[in-house]
């Protein structure tokens, strides 16, 4: 690559660093390698319009997961599978994600089952291996509501996959 | 099997999925895939923030030719110089001589590449420059210039020589995760002071001029840390608590010890002088005047632009702004006596030798203003 694309404050900065880890956290609530990358691009085209005040702060990070997050576990996330399908069979185009063996798409299928919240707190404590503390950062609530919704989360996943959920967070 | 263990396996899973995974091309996807949508309300809306990304993506640099400055009423004075410095001027220091401008922000290609350049003010032109990260951040004392080097593989801060332009100290900063904002520097009390941050918290720590070593002085929250000055013998942060109430932080550097924060009405950077400590309201668009003791409200004045940067010189407060705009304050009355209008972003302003120096992105440039 031999581009040198100017942008207003840190922005870029922030997105090469932060894209990968949300594209993640998007394909893992959305269970779908078409969708993850078009929500990631969602929460930082948001950032981005409002960079302003977003960018002045130091918590860009959680923000944008928050953004992805909530777009992944909302409505919205089958509306722009349903564009982006289409996109990518207009262009041709291969996802940059690859598909997960059955059994860590099961788990993942398991996951986006949860309720919404308890969804997200899973996601972000396991995938993005932050503390209760930080979770509660990015869903913006109570560190005892985080830590409820992992015990309701993990005592439902344990059940559906019959795995002991010995390992209390 | 435990649940921990299949959540583990299946987050790894993710992981080694994305490996195909190009940051760079998600970016121009960003674009490209919003320009896609069909045609809606939402897309109507999507469109027009597109629009804004496609001139800020590729458009202020590629498509269209450079923008022209512009002198608003109440203009600062006029441009009698335009210095190239590269992509992302992102900050300007007038000390020790010369006029210093870091640049590499907001770039692709030299994300890595970002520069410190020293300015000749007798004749405008670069007489050296020395590698540094991306956003690099400036602050001068004890006859040194010191930059913060916000590199992706590890932030350092880096000493040179004024004298020569060279780096005569590389002073590694240790932060517990990939760093994501440019760190903040400060110099006084015996210290140079920098705030380290990570995504999730900020890291305080203190340079010993003499040692070159940087040591841990207290981790505080991660809003905190937008701006940091020494001024009235304490060592000032400014930023948000973790509920993302403004305030305060102060450092006694004799102990290091934190006092009970202190709530503001500003959350960004800060800055010395006029014997005050000075505050950005990022938030409120305001500029705050405190007592640099007790942090006591002195006065207030208005922007209505987001202030970004501040320096004072030349007895006024300059106020860099995403937006463009430059605003002087005079530090004797508290009043808005001139501003400037730059086409892109204006990251940074300063003032010496008779002049004003800002960073203008659009142009990949130093202005030089002539006050009128």
């Amino acid at each position: 690559m031999n581009r040198a694309v100017p942008l207003p404050g840190p922005f870029e900065h922030f997105y090469l660093e932060e894209y990968p880890r949300v594209v993640k956290l998007a394909y893992a609530l959305s269970g779908s390698r078409m969708a993850a990358e078009d929500i990631a691009q969602e929460a930082f085209l948001r950032a981005y319009r409002d960079w302003e005040r977003v960018g002045s702060y130091a918590h860009q990070a959680a923000w944008v997961r928050r953004v992805a997050a909530n777009l992944a576990t909302s409505g919205l996330r089958r509306r722009l599978v349903e564009a982006r399908a289409l996109a990518r069979l207009a262009a041709r185009r291969e996802p940059a994600l690859d598909p997960l063996a059955a059994e860590n798409a099961d788990f993942w299928r398991a996951v986006r089952a949860l309720p919404s919240r308890q969804a997200q707190a899973v996601a972000l404590y396991y995938l993005e291996d932050l503390s209760i503390q930080q979770t509660a950062r990015v869903l913006d609530c109570a560190e005892g509501t985080v830590r409820a919704h992992l015990a309701k989360a993990r005592r439902t996943l344990a059940r559906r996959l019959q795995l002991d959920a010995e390992e209390e967070p | 099997m435990t649940l921990d263990a299949r959540a583990r396996a299946a987050a790894q899973a993710i992981d080694r999925s994305a490996t195909r995974l190009d940051p760079v091309a998600g970016l121009d996807d960003l674009v490209r895939r919003r320009r896609r949508r069909p045609v809606g309300k939402a897309a109507i809306a999507v469109a027009t923030a597109t629009m804004v990304a496609v001139v800020a993506l590729v458009g202020i640099r590629g498509l269209q030719p450079p923008a022209t400055v512009t002198q608003p009423p109440g203009s600062l004075g006029r441009v009698t110089a335009t210095i190239p410095v590269g992509f992302g001027p992102a900050e300007v220091l007038v000390s020790e001589g010369a006029v210093w401008v870091a640049a590499g922000q907001g770039t692709v290609s030299r994300a890595d590449q970002g520069t410190v350049a020293r300015i000749d003010p007798a004749t405008g032109t670069e007489t050296g420059a020395v590698g540094a990260g991306p956003a690099p951040r400036l602050a001068a004392g004890f006859g040194s210039i010191w930059a913060a080097n916000n590199d992706p593989s590890g932030i350092s801060v880096s000493r040179i020589d004024p004298g020569t332009g060279q780096v005569t100290a590389t002073i590694p900063i240790s932060v517990t995760a990939p760093a994501v904002k440019p760190t903040q520097l400060a110099v006084g009390a015996g210290s140079v002071w920098v705030i380290a941050s990570n995504t999730t918290a900020n890291q305080l720590l203190r340079i010993d001029p003499a040692t070159n070593q940087a040591a841990p002085v207290s981790t505080v929250g991660e809003f905190m840390g937008s701006g940091i000055a020494v001024a009235g013998g304490l060592v000032w942060l400014s930023g948000r608590d973790d509920q993302l109430v403004s305030q305060l932080l102060r450092v006694n550097p004799a102990t290091n010890r934190i006092a009970n924060p202190l709530p503001a009405d500003g959350d960004g950077a800060l800055a010395v002088g006029g014997g005050s400590l000075w505050q950005a309201g990022v938030a409120t668009q305001t500029i705050y005047r405190l007592d640099p003791k007790s942090g006591r409200k002195l006065a207030e004045i208005p922007l209505g632009v987001v202030p970004q940067h501040l320096s004072a010189g030349d007895g006024s407060l300059w106020v860099g702004s995403p937006s463009g705009r430059v605003t002087r304050i005079d530090l004797a009355t508290n009043t808005v006596t001139g501003t400037f209008q730059v086409a892109g972003s204006a990251p940074a302003a300063a003032a010496g030798y008779g002049s004003v120096w800002i960073a203008d992105t659009t142009n990949a440039a130093l202005l030089r203003i002539q006050p009128g």
